[in-house]
């Protein structure tokens, strides 16, 4: 018996034109919460995936329990015991959550081709009890939320009694709450002497689950270490290939005049009673638990979802802004938190994304000016430095980061004045972020106003200049820069904010 | 600067011939055959100007409902109707050509015409209205309307064709310009061209992609989606009506029955040109080398003798193989 | 000069019966014929194309076949290629009379001559239509009728009147029974040919006229319609039903004694034979008729016992 579960050696894949993988490698032990760590492009997904029997290896080795594997195709992985739970669930909406368990292998009577419903019923509350899941086994999955998905994901995977779990970002879409009950499902798993491959672009989340770091960069193994040995910035360091200044490059400027101002802005069954105002030469945050409203705020002025009530007004005038295009109209612009579904056309390319808000600018006689639309779209991509082959580069091609630049550059073309971020960061490697921030910065300079909705605690204390705290739907507080902490935003965000006031 | 616009140019090219390239090459190939086998026949005459000419005119119908059709297809709709409204727009125009008897025909013929124009565009209107405003989808509004509007063209002329017609409703579908161009190709070449302007270099083709490409993201970037969905099913209606026209002059009649049909062969060249059904994909030029793909193949099966069944069967055939092409080159360009 | 006086030459035999017989210099090539039919699904066209078959081998012509398959579009189509290849005759069964004028224009404008079988076209200028004597098959039908419903009674058509032929057969059926006075047409519905429709018209049709004493389907699909709406409203001892066409299904119900009792035949393939003879003549140079009916008879009970006329 080999100490580690699966060694993954001198893995080489190559796809036209770029070396995606160069003799990587992996160790996991038993038992291990393994982080594997690295910006996008490095290289996690590519290994995965062939971990996954998704991608054939050009060369190297792959040994489970010691001995070496060629695996064909993501069913053999499964009968190796490899399950991966990807960030979007490979669930049947309508079935229950024992069909999705068993989807593929269910239990029949005898040699009949009929279900033998009782005993996956049974087996399923077995591996739910297991893993101290309290589910309905006969719910479909489809009414569960998210987090509970998840969850059902996981009871899959142990249903096929795999021994290697891959969770590739699965706390992207989870509040703190489930978030907690997930490392506390990892935990139990650890403790069964499953091993553990864990990969996410939050650092706090490593700290706090992770034994292993394995970081990656470049398709290159950079080092792997015991998380004990270290610390934030050296993993950082690591991944970005060179000493990281400032993660949250925050510069000052003297707050101009209010630029937008909402009162009483509502919508039913959304969130009520909403006023604040935005000055330029500040970053204002909006945050608040997931479900608090934030992104429903920002729809709505952006006129996106209808307001109920409440005014908004641009430069101290009133305005109504009852749609997208009204909003464009007035320079509001929204970079929404779903980019690949919301936020760009990914089947176009960089330069018809750019110029999508404000083609009417490049009209010329009926017609776009395609010369002058490829100089707009070549002008972004340098000053934004967007890494992309041409501005004819299909978007969906892009990393995460670029794709949210291009983004950017769509709303910079509108001449946006006001400007709200819902997630910006989301998905984004380190590198990236910090870029985006300091993109922000220039923004502010020019005198625009940012409003920026984001749950990661430590970006909003390290880039804005005000915290708004909203809680169910109604703002619960408004924090300045000098006032802000972790536990005060967290307090008003929980809504013991009010009661420690009353 | 000169150097990277030159090499988007020849990605450009590249891009054209690898989208273009092996249905050029399938429409070169069934060229080619139908003449040696003609040959064989004692048949010649198949690679010819002349019968290039008579395929692009026997195309026209199916043409002019394919440019409308396939902007309905990018934005990730689907036009079931046209079948129908081909017919009611030459059933429309034989009405009014008819009701004024022989006198002044031209002046008949051409508020025929508009008036099955203006039907067209009410029909195509109701269909993006039900789609817009009522959120029915496509499939389904169309599928009504394709219904209602056989319906409509049957009870107006109580089934029967309107005929006979004064010889001048026959200058649409047939008349020769320059001596052998029929009016009919012309007026395809100048839609052909027009449509691809429209997708390829206006705001509204944009927007019509955008749409098809990810409807919220180009809501939430200020693109009319409502207007835009409502005008391209206006087009289309529009386009099956000029098509209505130059089939109802072909025949030198206004049938209620023609077009049965017509929009799953319209769908195919469209499909066939590359377009993709879920949306966002495809063009214009796409869409004519399909059609020419399926007319030469039905021109040139009946030139060498294959009857219906066999025409057919071969039809499906090549349908399939020019999906699953466009299925190995997108996976092929995945890596 | 000699292009000129052959060029009198085809004015001349245009002017006589259309034909393109081309003198002079004929080649050994065979001729050719292209016949662009209504469907290949109907046994009645099916007899049809092999009675042409047979005698165009005969006659030492290539026949090549297209069929329309009940769509217009696609027969124009085909009619066109045939004048593109420049065939020395064309046949048309047309799927609808009246679309067919613009492109048999064309084909004699390229001095193709154009013979229609078993369907006319209208407004068309063919050199000759060959067809069943459908007036002829309705003038048997209603004095059928007259005679078994001792001329009196009320009768109703299960009609289609887009198609000529079924016209001519509703004309010849109403002249003839106008020479009764005691009977009388109370309603003509439309049946589309299609029996599922027949049917469904047929049971209107009892509804409103309990008193019906017989009724006329153009074709055996009508007929057949109406005997399935007859037989289920418990009236086939009080209605007499005539069709049109006598195909095996009909022959069957008649010889059973069912409410269909008589049925005016066509024979598709004299039809079939007919226009390529008519055809051969023309292409020889001769004059030919510009109407060929082709002769129809009546079966019932009796003669179907009797074997087949």
């Amino acid at each position: 018996m080999s100490e580690y579960i699966l060694e993954m050696r001198d893995v080489t894949k190559r796809f036209p034109g770029v070396l995606a993988l160069d003799k990587a490698h992996l160790k996991l032990r038993p038992g291990d919460v393994h982080c594997l760590l690295g910006e996008n492009g490095a290289g996690k997904s590519t290994m995965m995936k062939i971990l996954a029997g998704a991608q054939p290896a050009d060369s190297g080795e792959i040994l489970i329990d010691g001995t070496a594997v060629q695996i064909l195709s993501p069913h053999h992985a499964q009968e190796l015991g490899i399950s991966m739970i990807y960030q979007e669930f490979n669930l049947s909406p309508y079935l229950s959550v024992a069909e999705n368990i068993f989807l593929g292998r269910e239990p029949r009577l005898g040699k009949s081709p009929f279900i033998d419903w009782k005993r996956m019923y049974n087996d399923s509350r077995e591996i739910l009890k297991r893993i101290r899941v309290d589910l309905d086994v006969r719910r479909p999955v489809n009414e569960l939320s998210v987090a509970q998905q998840q969850m059902v994901e996981i009871a899959k995977a142990l249903s096929v009694k795999a021994k290697i779990i891959v969770m590739d970002e699965p706390s992207a879409t989870l509040t703190e709450h489930e978030l907690a009950a997930l490392f506390d499902l990892i935990r139990t798993l650890r403790s069964d002497g499953i091993g553990l491959i864990y990969i996410s672009h939050r650092l706090e989340e490593v700290f706090e689950i992770g034994d292993q770091v394995t970081v990656m960069r470049d398709g290159q193994h950079v080092a792997t270490k015991p998380v004990s040995e270290l610390n934030r910035e050296e993993i950082i360091r690591m991944m970005v290939g060179r000493e990281l200044t400032e993660e949250y490059p925050k510069e000052f400027f003297t707050r101009g005049e209010e630029r937008l101002r909402v009162e009483g802005l509502g919508r039913e069954g959304a969130f009520s009673d909403v006023s604040f105002s935005l000055y330029t030469g500040e970053i204002v945050s909006l945050t608040g638990l997931v479900g608090a409203g934030r992104t429903e705020v920002a729809r709505a002025i952006f006129g996106a979802d209808k307001i109920t009530a409440g005014r908004i007004f641009l430069d101290g005038k009133p305005v109504e802004v009852r749609s997208p295009q009204d909003a464009i109209k007035y320079g509001i612009g929204l970079l929404t938190e779903d980019r690949k579904n919301q936020g760009l056309v990914l089947g176009m390319t960089v330069r018809e994304n750019t110029t999508l808000a404000s083609l009417k600018k490049l009209v010329k006689r009926l017609f776009i000016n395609r010369k002058e639309e490829r100089s707009v779209a070549e002008q972004y991509v340098r000053e934004l430095q967007i890494k992309t082959p041409s501005v004819e580069q299909v978007v969906q091609n892009l990393s995460g980061g670029n794709q949210q630049k291009v983004v950017l550059a769509k709303w910079l073309f509108t001449q946006s004045r006001v400007l709200i971020f819902d997630e910006p960061t989301r998905g984004i490697d380190v590198g990236a972020k910090a870029e985006i921030f300091k993109l922000m910065n220039a923004l502010i300079k020019k005198g625009v106003a940012i409003l920026m909705i984001s749950s990661e605690l430590p970006e909003v204390l390290g880039m804005c200049d005000r915290v708004l705290v909203m809680h169910e739907g109604r703002l619960a507080g408004e924090l300045t820069r000098e006032e802000a902490s972790q536990e005060r935003i967290m307090r008003l965000a929980t809504g013991m904010g009010k009661a420690e006031a009353a | 600067m000169s150097a990277p616009s030159d090499s988007t140019h020849a990605a450009q090219i590249k891009r054209t011939l690898l989208t273009f390239g092996p249905l050029v090459l399938a429409l070169i190939l069934e060229i080619v055959i139908f003449e040696m086998i003609g040959r064989r026949q004692d048949n010649p005459g198949f690679a010819s100007l002349n019968t290039l000419i008579l395929v692009l005119n026997q195309s026209a119908v199916y043409g002019v409902m394919a440019v409308g059709m396939t902007f309905v297809i990018i934005t990730g709709g689907i036009d079931l109707s046209v079948g129908s409204l081909v017919a009611c727009a030459g059933v429309l125009c034989a009405m009014f050509v008819h009701w004024g008897g022989g006198e002044q025909v031209w002046a008949w013929i051409i508020i025929g015409w508009i008036a099955a124009v203006g039907l067209g565009m009410v029909a195509g209107s109701v269909a993006g209205l039900l789609i817009t405003w009522f959120s029915i989808p496509p499939f389904i509004a169309t599928l009504a309307l394709m219904s209602s509007l056989r319906g409509l063209g049957n009870l107006a002329t109580d089934g029967k064709p309107i005929s006979p017609l004064p010889e001048a409703y026959n200058w649409l579908g047939r008349h020769p310009l320059w001596g052998q161009v029929p009016v009919s190709v012309v007026l395809l070449l100048l839609i052909l061209a027009g449509g691809a302007l429209l997708l390829n270099h206006t705001q509204f083709g944009r927007h019509v992609r955008a749409i098809g490409g990810n409807e919220e993201s180009a809501r939430l970037s200020g693109v009319n989606v409502m207007r835009v969905k409502w005008l391209v099913y206006v087009l289309c209606g529009m386009l099956t009506a000029v098509a209505g026209l130059i089939l109802s002059s072909r025949l030198g009649s206004g049938s209620p029955k023609v077009g049965l049909g017509d929009e799953l062969a319209v769908i195919a060249a469209v499909v066939v040109g590359g377009t993709s059904l879920s949306g966002g994909r495809g063009s214009i030029g796409g869409t004519f080398v399909g059609l020419l793909v399926v007319s030469v193949l039905n021109s040139g099966l009946t030139w060498i003798g294959v009857e219906t069944f066999g025409q057919q069967v071969t039809l499906g055939v090549v349908i399939l193989a020019a999906v699953l092409l466009d299925q190995l080159k997108t996976r092929g360009s995945a890596f | 000069m000699k292009a000129i006086q052959v060029g009198i030459v085809l004015c001349l035999a245009g002017v006589l019966c259309g034909c393109g017989a081309k003198p002079g210099a004929v080649p050994v090539k065979p001729k050719v014929i292209g016949a662009a039919l209504l469907t290949q699904t109907h046994v009645f066209y099916q007899d049809m194309v092999s009675a042409m078959e047979d005698e165009a081998k005969k006659q030492g012509f290539k026949l090549r076949l297209q069929y329309a398959e009940f769509d217009s579009q696609k027969q124009i189509n085909q009619v066109e290629t045939f004048i593109a290849q420049g065939v020395d005759a064309i046949i048309v069964a047309p799927n609808d009379s009246s679309g067919m004028t613009p492109v048999i224009a064309a084909a004699r404008a390229k001095n193709i001559p154009v013979f229609t079988a078993d369907i006319a076209a209208h407004g068309a200028q063919v050199v000759s239509h060959i067809a069943s004597d459908n007036e002829k098959g309705g003038v048997l039908l209603a004095e059928y009728l007259a005679k078994r419903l001792n001329g009196k009674g009320k009768v109703a058509i299960i009609d289609h009147p887009t198609v000529a032929s079924v016209q001519e057969r509703t004309k010849g059926f109403l002249q003839t029974l106008a020479k009764y006075p005691d009977m009388q047409i109370v309603q003509k519905v439309p049946g589309e040919g299609q029996r599922d429709k027949a049917m469904r018209v047929t049971q209107d049709l009892l509804q409103a006229h309990p008193d019906l004493a017989a009724i006329f389907g153009i074709n055996d699909d009508s007929a057949l319609g109406a005997l399935a709406a007859v037989e289920s409203a418990g009236l086939q001892d009080k209605i007499v039903i005539v069709g049109f066409d006598g195909t095996p299904e009909a022959e069957t119900e008649i010889a059973a004694g069912k409410a269909l009792k008589a049925d005016a035949v066509q024979y598709p393939k004299k039809i079939g034979q007919k226009t390529i003879e008519v055809i051969a003549a023309c292409l020889r140079g001769e004059k030919v008729p510009p109407v060929v009916p082709v002769e129809v008879g009546l079966i019932d009970q009796a003669s179907l016992k009797g074997g087949k006329p």
